[in-house]
């Protein structure tokens, strides 16, 4: 007795990693202008002594700045050198036990992703990042048969964002070549694992 | 007395998305790449929930109000995200300013104002949340914004919910001739109800005329995600990345043969991530659209 029975392998597979949903907005909105050429330091302005007519120079001054940009998007008229300086959201995805880690400590002690991130670098040996993407031993050894190594698998994982300049984007993924490791997403999570849990 | 780029999610009826679209949007135009604020003026604090950080008192808030300090602002919430938060003592500002007017003192919009024009230049968009009934509070951040988001679900008193919201609207329009309606969202809408959404549609359209889109996004009503989203304090888009996660535990506890702890009600909540990443590009859009206006116009 034979019967046809419709293909489930489809249904049972993983939805794989959502899309960035962020990633489509980029630059629908010019970003802010120039913080010095909009404002006066917080503390003197948001003092009682503030002048009663620092609002509409703000407002006039960032509608101004804003004018200036909002015909194309910022990176459009931007020099080399701002290029090499602006900062950009890097996604990377981090196993959910580790993000909660790496989110309690950014929030604790006020700082960023990207902060801890360069913290945790200090804090770990390229010996201990290497054994971290060494491929697994084969579980069954012995036979005739050739054996080969596996590569590590990574874990799924939740996004967070970095917000990294030019030169640290290079230089993170320059390790990542340097390291053997698969993705910069596998790297970070190692090196904050390494830092933060182990 | 406009602050450029100071969005207000506004409606005179509460339960229809305020606080949900103000960190969403807010949370996802960060995600963007922006550097947002996002002021919570209610004093039930639920933005707190939405971006899981501990509920505030809003004392804080109140204080700087008052007395003229710097704002307290939670840096970092998430990356390019701050948050003033609020809590049960923003309740109490409408009293106090509304006394120190009758004093012939300074009103809330005033302070709101200089509060947030000292800090304006550190940020690309502010998003504010509002109560609903609070005529004082509404009004204030109506005078400071340039543009407001009417949320509003496809009930009859979410819809008279809009009218109250325009006559706030036009209290405020000698003071802050500024400020623009960027659109009105339908909220937690039934994917079954496309006639009564379609009729919806049209009577909010007779009703803003040429004043304002009802924006083509709608966000879909799924109660599982909602939950789920307070519940870990996580933004819709982040909670589609955390069922990644969920999913993987709950296959590695199976295979173990162990019972899956604390896993999403929502099984997937990629429509709704969608809905809001669709809001939040029509939003920014038109926020883009509405300063090429207004500074057309200055």
């Amino acid at each position: 007795m034979s019967t046809t029975r419709p293909d489930l392998s489809q249904a049972f597979k993983g939805k794989g990693q959502p899309p960035d949903r962020a990633a489509g907005l980029v630059g629908l909105l010019s970003a802010a202008p120039a913080k010095e050429a909009s404002v006066p330091p917080p503390a003197s302005t948001q003092s009682d002594a503030a002048p009663a007519n620092a609002s509409p120079a703000v407002t006039v001054a960032r509608e101004e700045a804003a004018g200036a940009i909002a015909s194309t998007r910022p990176a459009a008229r931007r020099s080399t050198a701002a290029l090499q300086t602006a900062v950009t959201n890097v996604g990377v995805y981090l196993p959910p036990e580790l993000r909660s880690r790496a989110q309690e400590a950014i929030r604790v002690r006020t700082i960023t992703y990207a902060d801890l991130l360069v913290e945790s670098f200090d804090q770990v040996t390229d010996e201990q990042l290497r054994a971290e993407f060494a491929p697994l031993q084969p579980a069954v050894t012995g036979s005739p048969m050739p054996t080969r190594l596996r590569r590590r698998t990574g874990e799924a994982g939740i996004q967070v964002q970095l917000r990294l300049d030019a030169d640290q984007k290079r230089w993170l993924d320059g390790r990542v070549a340097q390291l053997g490791a698969p993705s910069r997403s596998a790297l970070v999570a190692a090196v904050l694992k390494l830092a933060l849990l182990a | 007395m406009a602050i450029s780029r100071t969005l207000v999610f506004g409606q005179g009826k509460g339960g229809v998305g305020k606080t949900t679209l103000t960190t969403n949007v807010g949370g996802l135009a960060a995600a963007a790449g922006l550097k947002v604020l996002i002021v919570d003026l209610d004093q039930q604090g639920n933005v707190a929930r939405d971006l899981g950080f501990e509920p505030d008192s809003g004392d804080r808030l109140m204080s700087a109000l008052v007395t003229g300090a710097p704002l307290p602002i939670l840096r970092d919430v998430r990356p390019g995200l701050d948050v003033v938060p609020g809590g049960p003592a923003v309740g109490d500002i409408a009293g106090l300013f509304q006394a120190r007017a009758q004093r012939g003192g300074g009103d809330l919009a005033d302070q709101l104002e200089k509060s947030l024009a000292a800090i304006a230049g550190d940020y690309s968009l502010i998003v504010i949340d509002t109560p609903p009934g609070d005529r004082i509070i509404v009004e204030a951040a109506l005078t400071v914004a340039s543009a407001v988001v009417i949320p509003t679900r496809m009930d009859e008193a979410s819809i008279d919910g809009v009218s109250r919201l325009a006559e706030r609207f036009v209290a405020v329009s000698g003071r802050n001739p500024q400020l623009r309606l960027a659109g009105v969202v339908l909220f937690a809408i039934n994917s079954r109800t496309t006639r009564l959404e379609r009729d919806v549609r049209a009577a909010l359209g007779q009703i803003l005329g040429d004043a304002a889109p009802v924006f083509d996004t709608r966000i879909r009503h799924l109660d599982s995600a909602a939950a789920d989203a307070r519940r870990r304090g996580l933004l819709v888009h982040e909670l589609e990345q955390a069922g990644v996660g969920d999913r993987a535990a709950i296959l590695k506890a199976l295979k173990s043969g162990e019972k899956p702890q604390n896993g999403l009600y929502a099984r997937d909540t990629s429509g709704l991530a969608s809905d809001f990443e669709s809001l939040t590009r029509e939003l920014l859009s038109k926020l883009a659209e509405i300063e090429q206006e207004t500074m057309v116009a200055s």
